[in-house]
């Protein structure tokens, strides 16, 4: 942690408070069960009709620390405020100085005592018979992003692109030894810099839309040449990926070259005024797929890149949401630690400009992307595939669609097709997940 | 009394352009070879598999799917700080045009050689200059050779001048497809250590270079007046490399006990009436019908460009001051100019000049075919008759009805 | 952002470290320089009685780990002391000569022991009981079966009263005091005799409402004179009659100071970029009269705010409280606010089972709580007397449940307050 940075507190104890049954104290029971006297108090007073529980916070500043003599508490890098017993003198500073309820003093021991949550499985949450106590895991989501970003803040793509969301957790995931690689795209100045002026502190690559993934072969087996372990990652776009560079990206995958390589496919050539891509759905409208009396939108179904990655061999492939920023951190995790060949991740990242949907939409689109089975989360490990995120439900197709004006020309029937193909799609992954999941 | 030391200019083998390629290449030590076949190059490429099968180059090798992906590979490479080769030839060369720009606009000093061919279509795999042609605005610096042994010493020379310091510019050693590619001559084959000596200024190290140590941004968008000065300073790189070359081959000299040659040979040129400009293996042919029209009286000299690009206009106007006429021999063609590449270039040299000389263009050697010596000698007749105020068309086609 | 600044504190106690802290968090890049007369790490002089005891080893007395100290940036001076401020130059000066320069200053140097007014013809040795270095005279001088004179039964009396009948070893402990009562400024009079007793009944000797006037060498001991006349025997006396600011070597620097250096809210003292916090400061109270009050909790909360404003944030501290916790003989005692009722101020009180508590009120409002032997939470409590939280009503619930009870008030007033 660097200096002046507080540690940001992840899992938390919480309180509903006054949701306590009468009589209950089963909390303070299991506290003292796990740990001699509980460090959780049952606010059980029947005279003013109330039933609670209080316990620390884990303050960010524990004023408990600050006065207590000895050092003997302590906040970890966890975030979790601990007494070490063995270093406590008993003089009860720490319980003046905390206003919260967050001290204990033992009176038996002559010691301070406080919560320390039990590292994580708190004895008293199971024990209530209410939910008045919960153990709220931070998602490990906040806690990725808890790490350095590498890029200055404020930088340009369209306001409410998701994609800087992506490209921020990327490098905060990758650290500090790798090297970014973009290529023409929207997202290119933000990875890379223009006019002399960086906007990460990572040494990065402009490519060409052509041969990025041949770039990151020179200097990847360079680099493993020289023994360093220097992760490349791209960060590049679904016209790249899918049409004009595939060649270069099928080259990397069948040799093998060990780096990460990441499309972001908002459906289209959104950077040169929303041109059809090879990954523009059936039926959108593009700039060269326009509505006319003739032509409706584009005739062809999506490339589905990443299940061609999976039959290519890439030791991992996967599939992400900027909607489901969870799963997507998980899948980049993986994808990081794979350095058998190359780890492939298309991410779906609406583009509202070139849909036609209101600028804070991006995320409910991923989401209904998802949702509605039009994109499927799912990853290739190793051969074994599976959904990450089953959809058993999926919502109906109009609850995407509708979000969006490039397909607000299509009729009923032309939708429930489309609803037809994303089950499809769904179901092709279901299928090959039964047929190469785990055995 | 003889002392026999060992001979720093290396051993005599007999070995084709391409195999004197691979071992200029060997030599130089790369760190990744990136390939991708195509005639008349692959035998080099072969060669170079070989010496890495047998242990001799311990260099990454990248099998790439196509030629785009060959220069890219060893643009990475060299910009993460090591050196790397590729060789390509004709529709490869054209595969790779938006690279090849890429690799002279990030200023890596790359080194590719191309064993030259005429573009499709029509289809053909036969030798011609007209793809080195085509790219000699990319920005690179371009080396073309007469002889197998000039293959050989030009890549050593390449690494040394694209690497150094003042000039990070990628390089061409372009040689005649077949008539260089598959020609057998004896070739010097210098020690190791000669080579590495005369390479100890560059290298590794001495250049910024990718890495998280000291993070840079490698290819950064640009606009306006920042892009200007990239554009001015590649240009003064350029520049640089001429001034460099004509150093490089006392250096060359003092490594290899013979000369490189530098940027222009001349052959009987110092008397000559008339001079001959022309670029690769066709200038053998050419020296052998100069001395024949000596024989017949006519004065005839030779001007060779070694290095195309940067163009040695200077020192050309130099060679063609006070000339009666001047004769350029092309194996490419200059669309729109009607004439060929080398002739445009010297027809603009022509312009440093005080007096108007009399050019005439002579274009032959297309796919291959033979530039007879009756042919060149008909050329040099043409350029004195030229030069006496005999009339004719500026572009004379060898061979052609 | 502004160019990096460079803070010095002086004293490396509890408000020193707590103002480093938040200059870090407020302004990471700055640079800081932490000086301590001591040559032994930081440590808080709350830890004698229990060093003196046996209740914690020495080594577990560091006030920060190491690594506190270790980022780029900040610097530990130890055995370096400051003999004078040149507040116009933004220096100060250093016992060895050399001069050490600044943006921001903090005062945090702690308290020295008051000297007793008695006469001491033969200049017996009168030990103290504030530094480390105290401690080590004392242990060297501690034989089996000594017999040790405490001046003054306030809290630094009592602890070490405690702490040497704790350590055993047939050591003969009397404390004189010339109140009528221990503890007289933390403790109501019923609840200081229930301490007395506890320590009478451990065998210390208690001479209440005498005051030492004399010292005297008498063969291998002392002999001390009390103010009724009578005389009491000792091989050691340890003058714990009180501590006063460590300020002496500020004198001349133009600073404001009253008992202590005057400081406001933000813990600014007159002096511009000059700070002060902790023992050596006269801050305000929560009722706002200024006032010195040598406890930890204030020292942290002091040393806290005015680290943040040297650091260029603007932070009020909230005002000191009185406040004491005591553990004696495992019976504890707490006292929060006002411990006698004054004026307009009335108590409710109540006895049970061996444990017995206080509550002063102002109206419908706490003023002051103390509780002995029965836990009860002193930072609750302390929260409702500071905001003055209506608590007459569920004064009888504060007596029943000292603990639950405030935590139940506090709890319920904070999230108001959110
Ligand atoms: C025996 C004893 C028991 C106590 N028990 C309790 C208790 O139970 N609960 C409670 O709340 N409080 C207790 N206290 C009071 C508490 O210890 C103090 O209030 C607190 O330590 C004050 O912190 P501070 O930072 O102001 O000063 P200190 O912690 O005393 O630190 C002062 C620092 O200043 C340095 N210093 C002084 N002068 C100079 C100078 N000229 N140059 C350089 N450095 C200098 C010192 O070396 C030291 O590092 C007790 C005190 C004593 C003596
Ligand atoms: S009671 Fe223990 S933990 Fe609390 S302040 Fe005192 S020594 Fe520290």
């Amino acid at each position: 942690m660097a200096v002046g940075e507080s540690p940001v507190l992840r899992d938390t104890l919480t309180i509903d408070f006054g949701a306590c049954p009468p009589g209950c104290r089963a909390c303070e029971a299991a506290c003292a069960r796990a740990r001699t006297v509980p460090r959780v108090t049952a606010l059980d007073l029947p005279a003013v009709g109330f039933h609670g529980a209080v316990v620390c916070g884990q303050c960010g500043e524990p004023a408990c620390r600050d006065a207590c003599p000895t050092g003997a508490i302590v906040k970890g890098e966890d975030g979790v405020v601990r007494l070490d017993e063995a270093r406590c003198v008993g003089c009860g500073a720490c319980a003046i100085a905390c206003v919260w309820g967050g001290v204990t003093y033992d009176v038996e021991a002559g010691r301070a005592a406080k919560c320390d949550t039990c590292d994580g499985r708190p004895a008293c949450v199971p024990a209530c018979p209410t939910g008045a106590l919960g153990w709220l895991e931070t998602s490990s989501l906040a806690r990725r992003f808890g790490r350095p970003d590498p890029f200055t803040p404020g930088i340009g793509l369209c306001p409410g692109c998701a994609a800087e969301l992506a490209i921020r957790l990327v490098f905060r995931l990758a650290g500090p030894d790798t090297i970014a690689f973009g290529a023409p795209g929207c997202a290119v100045m933000l990875v890379t810099g223009l006019n002399g002026s960086a906007t990460t502190r990572l040494p990065c690559v402009t490519g060409l839309m052509t041969n990025t993934p041949a770039l990151m072969t020179g200097v990847v087996r360079q680099l493993r040449r020289q023994g360093r372990r220097t992760r490349c990652v791209a960060f590049v776009g679904d016209g790249t990926t899918a049409d004009v560079g595939f060649q270069s990206l099928s080259g990397a995958v069948e040799r093998g070259e060990p780096v990460l390589y990441i499309c972001y496919d908002n459906e289209g050539y959104m950077n040169t005024g929303v041109q059809r891509s090879s990954t523009t759905q059936r039926g959108a409208r593009t700039m060269t797929t326009p509505v006319g009396r003739e032509r409706q939108g584009k005739a062809q179904p999506a490339k589905d890149v990443p299940l061609l990655m999976a039959f290519h061999g890439a030791p991992y492939v996967a599939t992400a949401s900027v909607a489901f920023l969870d799963d997507f951190a998980t899948k980049l995790e993986r994808a990081l630690a794979v350095d058998d060949g190359l780890a492939y991740i298309h991410l779906y990242s609406p583009c509202h400009v070139g849909w036609g949907a209101p600028m804070d939409s991006a995320i409910e689109i991923a989401r209904r992307a998802v949702e509605t089975r039009v994109f499927p989360l799912w990853e290739a490990d190793h051969g074994r595939l599976r959904l990450t995120h089953p959809v058993p439900h999926p919502r109906p197709i109009d609850d995407f669609v509708e979000l969006m004006g490039r397909f607000q020309h299509l009729g009923p029937a032309e939708r429930a097709a489309l609803g037809r193909a994303a089950d499809e799609r769904y179901r092709r992954i279901e299928a090959l997940g039964a047929a190469l999941g785990d055995v | 009394m003889r002392t026999r030391a060992p001979r720093t200019d290396g051993n005599l083998r007999v070995m084709d352009g391409n195999k004197a390629a691979a071992w200029g290449v060997l030599l130089c030590r790369p760190d990744l070879l990136a390939s991708y076949p195509i005639s008349p190059q692959t035998p080099l490429l072969e060669q170079l598999y070989k010496f890495r099968a047998e242990g001799r180059l311990d260099a990454e090798t990248v099998e790439v799917e196509g030629e785009n992906s060959a220069l890219s590979a060893a643009v990475g490479a060299v910009a993460a700080g090591g050196r790397a080769f590729t060789a390509t030839s004709s529709m490869g060369l054209m595969f790779m045009y938006d690279a090849y720009l890429y690799a002279s606009g990030q200023r890596v000093p790359v080194v590719m050689t191309v064993a030259t061919r005429e573009q499709c279509a029509p289809h053909t795999v036969s030798s011609g200059q007209q793809d080195i042609m085509l790219v000699k605005e990319g920005g690179w610096i371009q080396l073309i050779t007469e002889s197998c042994q000039e293959i050989l010493d030009s890549i050593l020379v390449a690494y040394r001048l694209a690497e150094d310091p003042t000039i990070q510019l990628p390089i061409n050693v372009c040689y005649d497809g077949y008539y260089l590619s598959h020609l057998s001559e004896p070739v010097r084959v210098p020690t190791q250590e000669a080579v590495d000596r005369f390479l100890a200024a560059v290298g590794v190290g001495k250049r910024p270079v990718l890495s998280t140590d000291a993070p840079l941004s490698f290819g950064a968008f640009v606009l306006g007046e920042l892009y200007a000065e990239y554009r001015y300073k590649h240009c003064q790189a350029m520049q640089r490399a001429l001034d460099l070359v004509a150093a490089l081959d006392g250096e060359f000299e003092a490594a290899f006990g013979r000369p490189w040659g530098g940027s222009i040979e001349t052959y009987r040129a110092e008397d000559a009436e008339v001079l001959l400009v022309g670029t690769g293996s066709a200038c053998g042919t050419l020296k052998v019908a100069i001395d024949r029209m000596r024989a017949e009286g006519l004065a005839a000299g030779l001007a060779r460009i070694r290095m195309f690009r940067p163009f040695p206009r200077r020192r050309l106007a130099e060679l063609m001051r006070g000339r009666r006429a001047v004769g350029v021999l092309d194996r490419s063609v200059c669309f729109g100019w009607n004439a060929g590449h080398l002739y445009v270039d010297v027809r603009a040299t022509a312009a440093d000049l005080d007096a108007r000389i009399p050019l005439v263009n002579f274009v032959g050697g297309l796919a291959g075919a033979d530039l007879r010596r009756e042919l060149l000698e008909d050329a040099v007749r043409t350029t004195v008759a030229r030069g006496r105020g005999e009339p004719g068309p500026e572009v004379v086609w060898l061979g052609l009805g | 952002m502004a160019a990096a600044r460079h803070h010095v504190i002086v004293g490396a106690g509890t408000a020193g470290l707590s103002a480093v802290e938040a200059i870090r968090r407020a302004a990471p890049g700055d640079a800081v320089t932490i000086l301590s007369a001591e040559p032994d790490a930081p440590y808080s002089p709350t830890v004698l009685p229990h060093l003196l005891a046996g209740r914690i080893d020495a080594a577990r007395v560091a006030l920060r780990p190491e690594s506190f100290f270790a980022p780029e940036g900040c610097r530990l001076r130890l055995g370096t002391e400051v003999s004078a401020l040149d507040a116009a130059a933004r220096r100060v000066r250093l016992a060895d000569g050399s001069a050490l320069a600044y943006d921001t200053l903090l005062l945090a140097s702690g308290s020295e022991p008051l000297r007793p007014a008695l006469e001491n013809p033969h200049g017996v040795e009168l030990l103290g009981f504030v530094r480390l270095a105290d401690l080590r005279s004392l242990h060297a001088r501690l034989g089996d079966g000594v017999r040790v004179a405490v001046l003054g039964a306030g809290l630094i009396g009592m602890e070490l009263a405690e702490a040497l009948v704790h350590r055993g070893r047939g050591v003969r402990v009397t404390v004189i005091e010339q109140e009528r009562q221990v503890l007289p400024r933390s403790f109501d009079a019923e609840l200081a005799g229930e301490i007395a007793a506890l320590f009478e009944s451990r065998g210390v000797t208690l001479r209440l409402g005498q005051r030492a006037t004399a010292l005297e060498r008498t063969g291998a001991g002392v002999a001390l004179a009390l103010s009724d006349g009578s005389a009491e025997a000792a091989d050691l006396v340890v003058a714990c009659v009180g501590v006063r600011p460590r300020a002496g070597f500020l004198a001349g620097a133009g600073l404001a100071t009253g008992r202590g250096v005057l400081a406001d809210r933000r813990m600014a003292t007159n002096l511009p970029g000059v700070f002060a916090a902790g023992d050596v400061a006269e801050g305000l109270g929560a009722d706002g009269t200024p006032g010195v009050h040598p406890v930890l909790p204030t020292a942290a909360g002091q040393g806290r705010v005015a680290g943040a404003n040297m650091a260029g944030r603007q932070v009020e501290h909230e005002g000191w409280l009185p406040a004491n916790a005591f553990n004696f003989f495992g019976r504890v005692a707490l006292s929060v606010g006002a411990t006698e009722p004054g004026a307009g101020q009335d108590v409710v009180s109540r006895s049970r089972d061996g444990g017995r508590g206080r509550l002063v009120f102002e109206g419908p409002r706490l003023a002051g709580a103390s509780f002995v032997g029965v836990a009860a939470d002193p930072g609750a409590l302390g929260w409702l007397i500071r905001r003055g939280v209506p608590a007459r009503e569920h004064a009888e619930l504060l007596l029943a449940h000292p603990v639950a009870g405030a935590r139940w008030l506090a709890a319920r007033g904070q999230r108001e307050a959110a």
